[in-house]
């Protein structure tokens, strides 16, 4: 959402009592992993939703998303797996260094 | 050391002491037992009074029968029967008395030849260990066989099948004791070789007389009735007269008359009886047919015809009409029919399977092939309307009744996932809206959907009822936060925050200009929210979503409206001026021309804001006269009113999304089979398939061919209808 406040300053001037005051504001809004790729690499589903495992095992609450160093994002449970193989990140093989955790 | 025995005298007395017993004459107990230990010291003095005492017994036997059938000639008919029962009762009990006695010659006899098997039953099982010596009591039923039933087995069978029929006529009953004494006096052999076969050929004779005779007496209703009445009483007689081991015999010569020969008859009728659907005729049809080998089919196919013809018909009716006269007409349909399968066919697997495979056909009928199928849309706008506020005050009962009444009709749809597309769009408006009628209602029936679809198919919806009880808490906890922080904002704010995969909502919204206070209520929540609560998320507001209550204070009354945040934008400008030209309020909003025409038209419906025409353009005046009965009202809001392209794009992004769980499924299933054939790797992805859609073949083999081109699998060199993985 873009938000603007051009030319705020050529609006007419408030009169002293309000017309309309605000009494209650409830704003919308939807929340997605800050990520630069919605999809995780290694189980190809949406970063938003569980893994196919925590899915299938109904525990959709933990399966959250895990930044790299190189800024690559996957599923927890997916670059756990991944490591028991490698150490590099799937997308560009550099060394895998956590960088932050989702929560 | 062996007792001397005079076996003359001994015999004497035993002689006099058989004829009693055979005769059912009273014998003391004294010399009952005195025979007994006679009897046991001829068997152990010799092997030769063995035989001797053996060979005297048969001869009584002999003797004793033959002056039994003296008594008999000269005796015809009803009279033979009813004289030859009475002396075959006494002579077969007496018999078994004598058998007795002659125990332990009997098991003396068996030891002799190598077996200690004892006798066992009258009169049929006795006959069945041929290669044992008879037993004394073998010895008379065989003598009575070949004196008395060589003698007079023709009269006697005769009668026999006279009183049968009489019964069968249901003139002169015969007594049913009698009747199965005598053919019990006829012994196995004698049974199944001779009478058996006459009894089978009478009742084929019988029945078919009978049938002409009730063809001609009843209508057809009568006629069936009258069927299933001869042969249930048949079926009672085979009980009360014959043999268990000719039973089936006898009905299916009976049912084959009846029923079997003339199936062509009895299905061309059932045509009628099921377009009119006479369940009780029906019933009675039923009964019959189903006796027949394979003779329900012509009946399975009429149902499955007829219900699927009336139920067309009410489709093409409905054409246009609203969703609960829709789901109304499919419920009595199904109502309709479900009580003629439990009627009429009582409840018969067979014809229940029919009855879900016709409803099937009818729900997922389009009137033509350009039309797309209603009934996920249908279905999914009725459960809206059951749950969304305000709609009818129904009780908890009812309410759940009606949750029932969609997820019995759901059952056949084949659409299932269009159905789940519009269910989370209503869904999500409810939520955002607060306009369900209450959680639990909703929670009850996605319980519902759950049962049949599974996890995986209600998870999204499952996901908004978190989102919606989370903010609860994420609210409150941000004002402490805010406390905390000492952060004091200007208005009395609050934030919805949903999971962006759950929601079917569009992210992009049109810019709008807020005051800088108001905005500073969002930074303030996504700072909170992503660093403070969260981590590594991100936020993205959707205006067109949000809803502001603002207070009138410029009229006779004070007034709260509820808008929308683009509403809002454009009432707070008159907080400055009463009347702007629509150019002046497309500036200082910064809404996009589609939003801006679409909020000016919901203000100018609402009667708080007045347009006026001029040469230099619309401008909008605030309406000072403005006047509700409500204290406190909701401007409608056309910005998640669905229009007809939405309803396309549902429908477009159905098939992308088909294609995509296709394809992953292939893929599955291949990869846990490695090799598979084309008609089994078809089966098997329909089966998988089912709680969401019913793909087509084409549709299954366009990603066969799409996945062979991107080598996730390749054809079999050898044989082309076989698919390899490649892994
Ligand atoms: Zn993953
Ligand atoms: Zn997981
Ligand atoms: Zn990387």
């Amino acid at each position: 959402m873009e938000k603007s406040s051009t030319s705020k300053s050529s609006k007419p001037a408030p009169k002293e009592e309000s017309l309309f005051t605000i009494k209650k504001w409830n704003a919308v809004a939807l929340w997605s992993w800050d990520v630069t790729c919605d999809t995780c690499a290694i189980c190809k589903l949406l970063l938003v939703d569980a893994c196919m495992k925590c899915q299938n095992e109904i525990k959709t609450e933990d399966c959250v998303v895990v930044w790299g160093e190189c800024n690559h994002s996957f599923h927890r449970c997916c670059i756990a797996s991944w490591l028991n193989k490698s150490n590099r990140c799937p997308l560009c093989q550099r060394e895998w260094i956590v960088q932050r955790i989702g929560r | 050391m062996r007792k001397s025995i005079d076996y003359d005298a001994t015999w004497a007395s035993l002689r006099k002491v058989i004829f009693d017993v055979l005769t059912l004459k009273p014998v003391d107990r004294i010399i009952w037992s005195d025979s007994i230990s006679d009897i046991y010291s001829i068997c152990i003095s010799s092997s030769e009074y063995i035989e001797r005492i053996y060979n005297d017994c048969k001869e009584f036997l002999i003797s004793h029968i033959t002056h039994i059938k003296k008594e008999l000639t000269g005796v015809y008919s009803q009279a033979l029967l009813k004289k030859y029962y009475e002396y075959w009762i006494k002579f077969s009990s007496g018999a078994s008395y004598l058998n007795s006695m002659f125990t332990y010659l009997n098991r003396s006899r068996n030891y002799m030849h190598g077996s200690d098997s004892s006798y066992e039953q009258m009169p049929y099982s006795s006959q069945e260990n041929e290669e044992l010596p008879a037993e004394i009591g073998q010895i008379a039923m065989q003598q009575w066989q070949e004196i008395i039933i060589e003698e007079y087995q023709v009269e006697l069978v005769n009668v026999l099948l006279a009183a049968i029929e009489n019964d069968r006529k249901e003139e002169n009953i015969p007594v049913a004791d009698l009747v199965q004494g005598v053919i019990h006096s006829f012994g196995k052999f004698f049974y199944q070789s001779v009478f058996e076969a006459r009894l089978l050929e009478e009742t084929k004779n019988f029945y078919a007389r009978e049938l002409a005779r009730l063809r001609e007496s009843y209508d057809f209703s009568g006629f069936i009735k009258a069927v299933k009445n001869r042969i249930d009483a048949e079926q009672h007689r085979c009980q009360k007269f014959f043999h268990v081991s000719s039973h089936s015999k006898v009905l299916k010569a009976c049912i084959s008359r009846l029923t079997a020969e003339q199936i062509d008859y009895l299905n061309c009728e059932c045509a009628r009886l099921v377009k009119n659907e006479l369940i009780d005729d029906l019933n009675c049809l039923y009964k019959l047919l189903r006796l027949v080998d394979n003779g329900l089919k012509v009946m399975l196919q009429e149902i499955e015809s007829h219900i699927k013809r009336i139920g067309k018909l009410l489709v093409i009716n409905l054409f246009r009409k609203t969703c609960e006269d829709y789901v109304n007409a499919m419920l009595k349909v199904s109502d309709r029919f479900s009580t003629l399968i439990q009627q009429a066919f009582e409840e018969d697997p067979e014809f229940k399977t029919i009855f879900g495979k016709a409803i099937r056909a009818v729900i997922n009928h389009s009137n033509s092939s350009s039309t797309p199928i209603r009934a996920a849309e249908i279905l999914a706008r009725y459960a809206d309307i059951l749950l969304k506020k305000g709609s009818k005050n129904w009780s908890d009962a009812e309410l759940d009744d009606k949750q029932s009444h969609v997820i019995n009709l759901f059952k056949y749809v084949d659409d299932k996932d269009l159905f789940q597309k519009f269910y989370s769009k209503f869904l999500a408006k409810r939520l955002i809206m607060n306009g369900s009628i209450s959680l639990d209602a909703e929670e009850e029936m996605i319980k519902k959907l759950k049962i049949i679809c599974g996890y995986e198919y209600t998870s999204r919806l499952h996901q908004m009822f978190t989102d919606i009880r989370l903010n609860e808490g994420v609210n409150s906890e941000f004002s402490s936060y805010l406390n905390k922080k000492n952060i004091k904002l200007t208005v009395n704010f609050s934030a919805s925050v949903l999971q962006s995969g759950a929601w079917p909502l569009n992210q992009t919204s049109s810019p709008y200009s807020i005051p800088p206070d108001l905005e500073r209520s969002l930074t303030t929540f996504e700072e909170y929210y992503c660093t403070s609560l969260h981590r590594g998320r991100k936020l993205v507001w959707l205006p067109y979503l949000s809803t502001a209550e603002l207070r009138m204070t410029y009229l006779k009354k004070g007034y709260y409206v509820t808008t929308t945040t683009y509403q809002m934008a454009v009432l707070l400008l008159y907080n400055n001026a009463l009347s702007y030209t629509g150019r002046d309020i497309a500036t200082w909003t910064q809404l996009t021309e589609k939003e801006l025409i679409r909020t000016l038209s919901s203000l100018e419906a609402a009667k708080i804001l007045i347009k006026e025409n001029s040469r230099e353009g619309n401008s909008y005046k605030l309406n000072l006269e403005f006047g509700n009965k409500r204290t406190k009202f909701k401007i409608a809001s056309s910005s998640i009113r669905e229009s007809p392209q939405e309803i396309t794009k549902v429908h477009s992004r159905i098939e992308e999304e088909r294609k995509l769980f296709l394809q992953a499924t292939i893929v599955r299933i291949m990869k846990s089979r490695k090799v598979l054939n084309h008609n089994s790797l078809l089966e098997e992805v329909i089966k998988m398939s089912v709680n969401r859609f019913s793909p087509s073949i084409v549709l299954i083999k366009k990603c066969i061919e799409l996945l062979i081109e991107k080598d996730y699998m390749k054809r079999n060199e050898g044989r082309q209808d076989e698919y390899n993985y490649i892994a």
